[in-house]
């Protein structure tokens, strides 16, 4: 009787929790590897208020610089080596500073006391992002 | 049992949310793409199309593209257009494609009393504002040219390309894009690609429906590099836009640009900042919103009244939004105003 009611070291809903995990895990993971849009160039958004206030282009030959960011906050915006990233923001948190820097189309940085947004997009999906072709 | 069952369900929810998932991230319906240097612009395609015969057609596009400049080229020494203003012999060239846009042409200087030709090589070639060292010429040099910027002074009777004066030159500069738009239709629908947009600088070419879907195009500020605003365009059209913003000399604090007005042979100074003309060949898109954006808002109406299946979107100086003959929705940005239909 007594062995009846020990419990189980593990349950079969135990192992569907366990291998649910495992696949979300894995399915993240895959998602994460899928290579973004390699072809054509990269550029880096900087966005003040929602407003795209510098865009360049981004590969590893660029040389070192760093942009001041016109946003009340002094933010300084450093670029190098392909990777994009704030130096140093007058905002309390400094949450931004130690988001590192970031070069993957589709990673951002936000800085939110000073309204700025630092993205990594493809060539294509700039402030243009649903038009099809640009005329001028 | 009703846990496990519980159980399962979730899993199957979890695993179609991930499919789905992948499946946005798997099929990308992206299209062909492909850009270069021609024409004095940059190109680029998409091609909605498999990979394969996107390929063969991305090649034979760029091909193509280097006969156009051989057609039309103004400084290209080899060029038919350089041949005739040289007036260097052209026995058995093909005239046929340059006289068609000369006849193009000529509709629409007729429509504006002259102050749009393609007969301006003498006064282009004396601004050369995009040359290495731009001056701003004399008022008599100035004057000579206009004298000889006026359709009437080319003939394309019976086949033929003659110049009635001395010194009288075609400049094909103001509809070479739209040529290339044309051309390229061609070879779209040759090797019977179904959907693509192709844009040689600030001319674009939208070609079938997208799917369905229709194509979104963006207006540039004529102030700056943002948007004015995006406009939709259901399916196969020609849109040229034409300002002074993208070439012009700057001397003693004032801009020269680059659209000259052969009233008087200086850059032209109307009410706008922009045209954007919609139509179904690009040589007429190209002149049109050359012709407009010299002679302004009103006296455009006159002119584009004469063309069917036209439309036209005017940015005045004021960043006021006109739009001429346009059904499609049109989305402006902040700092300008929509004012509808003039």
């Amino acid at each position: 009787m007594k062995t009846d009611t020990t419990p189980k070291l593990i349950y079969k809903r135990d192992i569907f929790g366990i291998i649910l995990v495992l696949f979300v895990v894995t399915i993240c993971m895959l998602i994460r590897m899928i290579p973004a849009d390699t072809s054509g160039k990269k550029f880096a958004e900087i966005s003040v208020d929602g407003n795209v206030a510098i865009r360049m282009e981004i590969n590893d030959e660029t040389e070192r610089s760093e942009i001041p960011i016109d946003n009340g906050y002094d933010t300084v915006v450093v670029y190098e080596n392909g990777e994009i990233g704030i130096q140093s923001c007058k905002c309390k948190e400094q949450i931004c500073v130690h988001m590192g820097r970031i070069s993957n189309v589709g990673t951002s940085i936000v800085c939110l006391p000073a309204r700025t947004v630092i993205s990594i997009v493809n060539e294509d999906s700039s402030n243009t992002a649903s038009t099809d072709a640009v005329t001028y | 049992m009703s846990v496990g069952i519980k159980k399962i369900t979730k899993t199957i929810c979890m695993i179609l949310v991930i499919s789905v998932l992948l499946l946005l991230f798997g099929c990308d319906t992206q299209g062909y793409k492909f850009s270069g240097f021609g024409m004095d612009c940059v190109y680029s395609f998409k091609l909605y199309s498999n990979e394969d015969s996107s390929l063969k057609v991305s090649n034979r596009i760029k091909k193509e593209i280097e006969n156009y400049e051989k057609l039309l080229s103004a400084f290209d020494t080899s060029s038919i257009t350089y041949k005739l203003n040289a007036r260097a012999d052209i026995s058995g060239e093909d005239l046929g494609e340059i006289i068609n846009i000369i006849n193009t042409c000529n509709k629409v200087s007729s429509l504006c009393s002259d102050r749009y030709s393609v007969v301006c090589g003498a006064l282009t070639r004396l601004w050369n504002v995009t040359g290495d060292n731009p001056v701003i010429p004399s008022n008599i040099d100035i004057l000579k040219a206009v004298a000889l910027c006026k359709s009437g002074l080319v003939s394309t009777e019976n086949g033929n390309i003659r110049f009635l004066k001395d010194g009288v030159t075609l400049d094909f500069g103001s509809v070479g894009k739209g040529y290339a738009c044309d051309k390229v239709i061609q070879i779209l629908k040759d090797e019977q690609i179904s959907d693509a947009i192709v844009s040689f600088g600030g001319s674009v070419l939208t070609y079938g429906t997208k799917g369905g879907e229709g194509w979104k195009i963006d207006i540039r500020s004529p102030f700056d590099n943002s948007k004015a605003g995006t406009f939709n365009v259901d399916n196969t059209s020609f849109i040229s836009t034409s300002g002074g913003y993208e070439r012009f000399l700057e001397k003693d604090g004032n801009t020269y640009h680059h659209i000259f007005d052969l009233k008087d042979g200086m850059p032209s100074s109307s009410d706008l900042a922009s045209v954007t003309v919609i139509s179904d060949s690009g040589v007429l898109s190209d002149a049109l919103s050359t012709a407009c954006f010299i002679v302004g808002m009103n006296e455009s109406v006159k002119i584009l009244d004469s063309f069917d299946n036209t439309s036209a979107i005017f940015i005045t100086k004021d960043k006021q939004i006109y739009a001429y003959n346009f059904s499609g929705s049109f989305e402006t940005q902040s700092s300008f105003i929509f004012k509808g239909e003039i």
